[in-house]
């Protein structure tokens, strides 16, 4: 096993170390405040603006972007593509993190975190969407750490344990297909209920289907764009096999990401002419949807293209990072931006530091995360002891 | 009947609770199908068996 | 046989209703949800509000909600528009210069009451719920605070204890749930002074609406805000001037909430049901794929080991011929010159034994 870049038994005072560690105290401070003075010593929230950065970004966001998981396995695993099986460890990984984390971000959203299960245990509100992405989001971060056990079993050795649940993949790979097609489309379905509050050119009788095909866009995008970090500062853990198929890893799902951005534009302009919305495009708010149409959508989709065309991994890499942001950018355009559009600027929402310091908090835990599981755990190399499954 | 339904709200929680009890059933219920229907094939196309094997590589 | 043909079939259709339809009214899924029957509303009418925010006080009192910074008897609050929150369930803003106004136009906002709530069909465990009587309240034994009402709600109504850090509940009216249930009237309704508010089942308003209109030529807009917004609300009201001139919108359509997310609900049991078959299908058939790529290139790799077999016999089999052939020519050669060598040395033997002969021949 080569040695470790990074190890926590290290603690040296890298600038990462230093930025993390700036985060991280912030952020527990600013839980401490929030679990024993409430929402409003913490957040910009009011009663015209309920959901704020904390669903807009780390719901929202944090569940679209830990879509690779999904993407990947199913792949792999339903599609038979086995020359992405080095990338589906590291993408069930940042899967379960991130839905670890969304779940983590939710205790400091809800009023009483403590009843979170609530849902399923006492009373369940089977009418309201919430309950879908609450059931589903619950079952899958399961399903995502059964996924993810396999690597941490190896880690401790524990083969019986391990043989058990890799009996099990193909279960679980079906499973978590269906709960993210689920709860990535309920996300968007959530906003159905609130038509005179989304703006006209984001609401729209398909968003449930927006979300969907979009997770599958900032799945494949992510996973791109996570290897081309992992390269970057992990290389030394990566064995001959990831190595091997990384490049057409990155070439399969860039073709993937702008053939699904191809889809989704065309949907998107189908969703102007269904709900005909066109005379909002000459407006402020048409320009920004524009802004994102084209912007985030037809010109990832095009670069992609080319990226794939010419074999150019750079600018696939470039496209993957550009295609996330244009992910972000959708889903606060849906939570934070255009929603509420018809209020005055006096009652509209901006975060507090507060949240922001949050947000990067939770975020921070992740990398953390990552880092520690990368370099203890067989993620980017396979275990010598085990079969690859 | 002592308690009929009159709002559309009602109906839908009545619904979608015993819809999501027949999802939860047909989610635990297919695995067990699919293994009934394939264990007795000579390949291995089943949800077990195939990737303990490590032919999957 | 008496049983005539009419009278079977009518017993088979009642047979086949009954066992198909355990509750044939409600059932259908195409079935009109009427509502509650009895249900009780308000209806407040715009042209008589004084804005002397008494029903603010009254409502206050009986619910036991924190007093306002400024007395209620201090009008000036009024100066800025104002919600409902957390200590308000209602409140009462003016209206100034509205075209087509003689004086500041009053209004007051509290829960409308849906007759298919928003909050209700949000609520992810059901903690709203819409009474007989006509009521919305709320249960906060159950509420998670996930705010997902106050996202639903079109009319902005459901507010949240933010500054708590322990017991944050959703506030909003309950349209004096505790008190109806008593027989009382709401406490903003029994207090009004102007007659602006009036209670009593939803059905009479809407009949008493219109005979204002037809009472009161010019005075009233022939709308009945509440009638059909959102699918209808309990509370009603009506005015002389448009109600977007009162901060009220118009746009809201007249869809009920559940009906926004019936379809999006309905997606889910199609794609747990076929999602699994078809992605299991997919696999099935990328194995079987696999499978045959497989005895293919092994078949290959078999022809092609026996054909490199046989081959490799057949060389073995002409080098041994070449060899026996070979073995076979040295021996004949050896014994053809074996054979020479002995007529050869067998022709000199006869030779010198004729010489020999000659020899002794030749004294005698």
């Amino acid at each position: 096993m080569p040695a470790p870049k990074f190890t926590l038994q290290k603690p040296a005072l890298t600038p990462f170390n230093v930025v993390a560690g700036i985060i991280l105290a912030v952020g527990l401070y600013v839980t401490v405040i929030r679990f024993t003075q409430g929402l409003a010593a913490t957040t910009n929230l009011s009663d015209y603006n309920p959901w704020g950065i904390w669903i807009g970004f780390d719901l929202l966001v944090g569940v679209a972007l830990a879509a690779g998981g999904y993407v990947t396995s199913a792949a792999c695993y339903i599609f038979g593509l086995k020359r992405f099986h080095s990338a589906v460890r590291p993408a069930i990984l940042t899967g379960f993190l991130g839905y670890a984390l969304v779940v983590l971000a939710l205790h400091y959203d809800v009023g009483r975190p403590w009843r979170l299960p609530y849902p399923f245990i006492v009373q369940s509100g089977t009418t309201s969407l919430l309950f879908e992405v609450a059931a589903c989001v619950a079952l899958y971060l399961t399903v995502l750490f059964i996924e993810f056990s396999p690597a941490a079993l190896e880690w401790l050795g524990l083969k019986r344990a391990r043989r058990i649940v890799v009996r099990l993949t193909l279960v679980l790979t079906i499973f978590g297909v269906v709960l993210s097609t689920l709860h990535q489309s309920s996300l968007g379905a959530l906003f159905l209920i609130a038509p005179s509050k989304l703006h006209p050119l984001w609401y729209s009788p398909y968003i449930a289907l927006f979300f969907f095909v979009s997770s599958v866009v900032a799945g494949l995008s992510m996973v791109i764009f996570e290897s081309t970090l992992a390269h970057r500062y992990f290389h030394d853990k990566m064995d001959d096999e990831h190595l091997r198929q990384a490049d057409g890893v990155a070439l399969g799902f860039g073709k993937a990401a702008a053939w699904v951005l191809a889809g989704y534009f065309v949907m998107k302009v189908i969703g102007i002419a269904q709900t005909d919305a066109w005379s909002y495009l000459a407006t402020g708010y048409g320009a920004w949807f524009l802004v994102e149409l084209l912007g985030f959508i037809l010109l990832p989709c095009y670069a992609f293209a080319i990226g794939v065309r010419d074999k150019n991994l750079k600018v696939i890499r470039w496209t993957a990072a550009w295609s996330v942001l244009g992910i972000v950018v959708n889903r606060f355009n849906v939570g934070l931006i255009a929603f509420n559009y018809h209020l005055p600027s006096s009652e509209r929402y901006f975060p507090h530091w507060m949240e922001i310091a949050i947000s990067l908090f939770v975020v921070t835990i992740g990398v953390v995360a990552y880092k520690f599981i990368v370099t203890h755990m067989p993620i980017l190399y396979s275990h010598p002891d085990y079969d690859a499954h | 009947m002592d308690n009929p339904i009159v709002t559309l709200h009602d109906f839908m929680l009545r619904t979608e609770s015993i819809t999501y009890i027949l999802v939860v059933a047909v989610l635990v219920s297919f695995p067990f199908f699919w293994r009934f229907l394939t264990d007795r094939d000579e390949d291995s196309t089943r949800p077990d068996g195939e990737h303990s094997s490590g032919k999957h590589h | 046989m008496s049983i005539s043909r009419r009278k079977f079939l009518g017993w088979l259709g009642a047979a086949g209703a009954g066992a198909a339809v355990g509750r044939p009214a409600q059932a259908a899924g195409t079935a009109r949800f009427p509502g509650h029957p009895e249900a009780f509303g308000v209806l407040f009418d715009v042209t008589r509000c004084i804005g002397c925010r008494k029903c603010e006080e009254a409502c206050q009192k009986v619910n036991g909600l924190p007093a306002p910074e400024r007395p209620f008897s201090d009008l000036t609050v009024m100066d800025r528009k104002r919600r409902t929150d957390s200590r308000n369930y209602t409140v009462v803003n003016r209206y100034d210069h509205v075209p087509g106004a003689r004086g500041p136009l009053y209004r007051k906002l509290q829960c409308n009451h849906c007759l298919e709530p928003a909050c209700a069909s949000a609520c992810f465990v059901a903690a709203f719920h819409k009474n007989s009587n006509g009521s919305v309240t709320y249960d906060e034994s159950v509420c998670v605070g996930c705010r997902y009402c106050m996202i639903a709600c079109p009319f902005e109504i459901p507010t949240y204890e933010y500054d708590k850090a322990f017991t944050p509940r959703v506030m909003k009216c309950t349209f004096c749930h505790p008190r109806l249930v008593e027989g009382l009237l709401p406490g903003c309704v029994e207090i009004c002074p102007a007659e602006a508010l009036t209670f009593g089942r939803r059905r009479d308003l809407l009949r008493i609406a219109r005979e204002r209109f037809e009472k009161f030529p010019g005075r009233y807009r022939d709308h009945i805000y509440g009638e059909t917004e959102m699918g209808g609300t309990a509370w009603l009201t009506i005015s002389g001037v448009p109600f977007r001139e009162l901060g009220m919108r118009e746009d809201l359509g007249t869809v009920a909430a559940p009906e926004l997310t019936k379809g999006a609900l309905s997606v889910v049991p199609i794609v747990a049901g076929l999602w699994p078959v078809l992605l299991t299908g997919i696999y099935a058939i990328s194995q079987r794929r696999d499978k045959i790529a497989r005895e293919e290139s092994s078949a290959a790799v078999a022809a092609a080991v026996a054909q490199a077999q046989a081959e490799a016999k057949a060389k073995l089999a002409e080098a041994m011929a070449k060899a026996e052939k070979e073995k076979r020519a040295a021996v004949e050669k050896e014994v053809k010159k074996a054979l020479e060598d002995a007529a050869k040395a067998k022709a000199q033997e006869g030779a010198a034994a004729a010489a020999a002969a000659e020899a002794e021949k030749k004294p005698s």
